[in-house]
């Protein structure tokens, strides 16, 4: 059994930003993190073995952490998944030290003052408990906790009180000739804010355009959350891998005692703790707070734990330029049309942000060494009687000419959108698998024609051939909701620190916590409130139970 | 085991310094004429598909000759390294070779290989697949470009 002050679930970025804020203020913090440690070397050599180079490639599956995959995400009766759908929940994340900042692209936007209003400015979805204004300050103090990159003249539509820790990334050469074509139908594609070194950082090397930030960067330019986790243990925090929590436990006063967590052999141990810190993600932490005391749930009067489950799905559109755009170069992403953000319909359809890729087809397709034995039609690149130079020269004016539109969809709270633990389906250490029942909804659907035409439109002015607008969402890799904080405790789960409303010394960390999601990528946000939570439990924590 | 000492037919181009010498020598061609295809046939096969653009190695091409149909990737050796040895592509598409749709397809798989860097369900070789070695802007995926190269038009 450990005694520790506060014990941290999840050593994702979240989890670790909480965790190295306490321990710099003094607090012992134990840090539980279900899956193994990942040596980055070794990762890029799974990776380039791998034949589908998919976001989870470097990182294999556990059986005691599993995690869903893309590869098996959209077929039927495969995967970590239970997927109830109607829809199936198209994102995925990973189950080991430092969570999915292994694999994220890097994308760093803020939320607008508008998203934390839709209701009252729109009517639909809710409002959050705080203002922008109330996160601004965190939003600094989180860029410059992850480093950001990014053009400091140019807010993009949420004020900013300080500019960025780091110059921008420089925008890819592609990013130009899509912003030319661009500006001849009144939109503009702008350098997009991302936590990638252009400098030094965090004594981090800069980037120097691997391009490969998923699944996996070579060099660590790119921020994860073995940053935080190192700094963490500077101060003191014990981590402790493949510890697989799956238990609250509650004092008879109600407040929390501590967890339980299970190692790969099957066997349990207890941490006990002043203060809980669920920072598991949007689908693990309410599975573990439903699965807990017994199956009966913690924290969880209002009924709202697991429900509200959010994504960004996908409009995905492929092309080929009429003019090289020589992508495959840098950072996957690098620039955005974001004039699509503040859309004045949000009554009726999803606004939505445009990332225009540099990785060429393989978002829709593949890398190219799989692209080229499955063409979108699925036949090889190359024909029965053609080869030599002139293939060669063929395959690199396609590569060249490649490029993809990803515009990502705000999607609104529904609480049949729900994640409950499976009782009756679970993994290899008797662990429940997450069920999820899932429906896009038309909001969302309306949203994705829009973008559909706003792509067709980019496309024509490109000259593009081979169009492709995928006829189905891609999932963003953004889970959220499911946990969300608010005023009321009957319609939220947590306060607008993260603290439950139910259990004082239980707090959420993470995008679990959004009662809405707007069209920002959710990390710097959710970065932001773990500060906010951060600096909440630590003048808490003397009030808090003794262990 | 050790390796074998007998020089590959490329071995011994590369020893004779050309054709010359390699003229007085007993032809491998004429020598194996037929049989399981070797590793060098492959490789000879498999330069002259990508028009001896490339540096193919022989422990890559050695994946992709076990992975093959023996039977097919003997009758396409057949009528062209062990015919005539067409160095080009298009020589060996002027020899008629590949008329046959078996042959054709053979051909195209032999290609597929190369720039896929796949067979079967494995990765034969990420690093110096053709589908990444042809496209000369870019950096194979996971290995440096430069900072901040992507901003220019590649020259």
């Amino acid at each position: 059994m450990i005694r520790t002050d506060v014990v941290v679930v999840g050593s994702g970025v979240a989890g670790a930003l909480v965790a190295f804020q306490l321990a710099k203020a003094g607090a012992k913090v134990t840090i539980l993190e279900a899956g193994p440690p990942v040596d980055r070397d070794e990762a890029v050599e799974v990776f380039r073995a791998a034949t589908a180079k998919v976001p989870e490639s470097p990182y294999p599956n556990t059986a005691w952490a599993p995690h869903p995959t893309v590869l098996e995400i959209g077929v039927p009766g495969t995967g970590y998944f239970i997927q109830d759908g109607p829809d199936p929940f198209g994102s995925t994340y990973e189950r080991i030290v430092g969570g999915t900042t292994w694999h994220w692209l890097g994308t760093t936007p803020r939320l607008l003052p508008s998203d934390f209003r839709m209701k009252t400015l729109f009517g639909v979805g809710v409002d959050w408990p705080i203002s922008y204004a109330d996160l601004e300050p965190w939003y600094v103090k989180a860029e410059y906790a992850i480093g950001v990159a990014g053009d400091s003249a140019n807010d993009q539509g949420s004020p900013r009180s300080k500019g960025f820790p780091m110059p921008r990334v420089p925008t890819s050469y592609l990013d130009s000739v899509i912003d030319k074509a661009a500006r001849t139908i009144g939109l503009k594609v702008e350098s997009t804010p991302q936590a990638r070194n252009t400098e030094t950082f965090n004594d981090r090397h800069h980037c120097v355009g691997n391009s490969n930030c998923i699944p996996i960067c070579p060099i660590g330019a790119k921020y994860d959350a073995l940053i935080h986790l190192d700094q963490a243990a500077e101060h003191g925090a014990k981590l402790i891998p493949d510890a697989v929590v799956h238990d609250i436990l509650l004092n008879t006063d109600g407040t929390a005692r501590g967890v339980v967590y299970r190692r790969p052999n099957g066997t349990d141990e207890t941490v006990l703790a002043r203060a809980v810190v669920m920072a598991a993600n949007a689908i693990e932490t309410p599975k573990i707070m439903l699965n807990a005391n017994g199956g009966h749930g913690v924290g969880n009067s209002s009924d709202q734990v697991g429900r509200n489950l959010m994504d960004h799905p996908i409009q995905l559109s492929y092309a080929l330029s009429g003019q090289p755009v020589f992508g495959q170069r840098g950072p996957l992403s690098t620039a955005g049309i974001e004039s699509t953000r503040q859309s004045g319909r949000r009554d009726l359809r999803s606004a939505f942000r445009v990332e225009v890729g540099n990785d060429g087809w393989k978002f829709p397709i593949g890398d190219p060494t799989f692209e080229f034995t499955a063409q979108p039609d699925g036949k090889p690149f190359v024909g029965l009687r053609q080869g030599g130079a002139e293939l060669a020269r063929r395959w690199r004016d396609h590569v060249s000419r490649e490029f993809r539109f990803g515009s990502l969809m705000e999607q609104l709270p529904n609480p049949e959108n729900r994640i409950v633990p499976a009782f009756d389906r679970r993994d290899a250490i008797g662990i429940p698998r997450p069920r999820i029942a899932f429906t896009i909804g038309s909001y969302v659907r309306e949203g994705m024609k829009v973008a559909t035409e706003l792509h067709e439109r980019l496309f024509t002015a490109l000259n593009a051939t081979d169009r492709t607008h995928v006829g189905f969402p891609f999932g963003a890799g953004h889970m959220m909701g499911t946990t969300a904080m608010g005023n009321d405790p009957h319609t939220s789960v947590t306060d607008a620190f993260g603290r439950s409303h139910d259990i004082r010394n239980l707090y959420v960390a993470g995008s679990s916590l959004f009662p809405t999601v707007g069209t920002a990528n959710p990390t710097l946000t959710l970065a932001a409130l773990a500060l906010r939570t951060a600096d909440r439990l630590r003048k808490d924590l003397p009030s808090l139970p003794v262990v | 085991m050790a390796p074998p000492i007998v020089p590959t037919r490329r071995q011994v181009f590369a020893m004779a310094g050309g054709g010359a010498l390699v003229a007085a020598l007993p032809s491998v061609a004429e020598a194996v004429t037929t049989g399981p295809v070797t590793l060098d046939e492959f490789m000879e096969l498999s330069e002259a598909l990508t028009d001896n653009e490339f540096s193919l190695r022989d422990e890559v091409g050695a994946q992709y000759l076990a992975a093959l149909d023996p039977a097919d990737i003997q009758k396409l050796v057949q009528v062209t390294v062990r015919a005539g040895d067409p160095k080009t592509f298009n020589a060996i598409l002027a020899s008629g070779a590949l008329h046959d749709p078996r042959n054709a397809a053979t051909a195209q798989q032999v290609l597929v290989y190369w720039y896929s860097g796949l067979v079967g369900d494995r990765t034969a070789d990420y690093l110096e697949a053709l589908a990444w070695e042809t496209v000369d802007f870019a950096a194979v995926s996971s290995t440096p470009l430069g900072f901040p190269d992507w901003e220019r038009k590649p020259s």
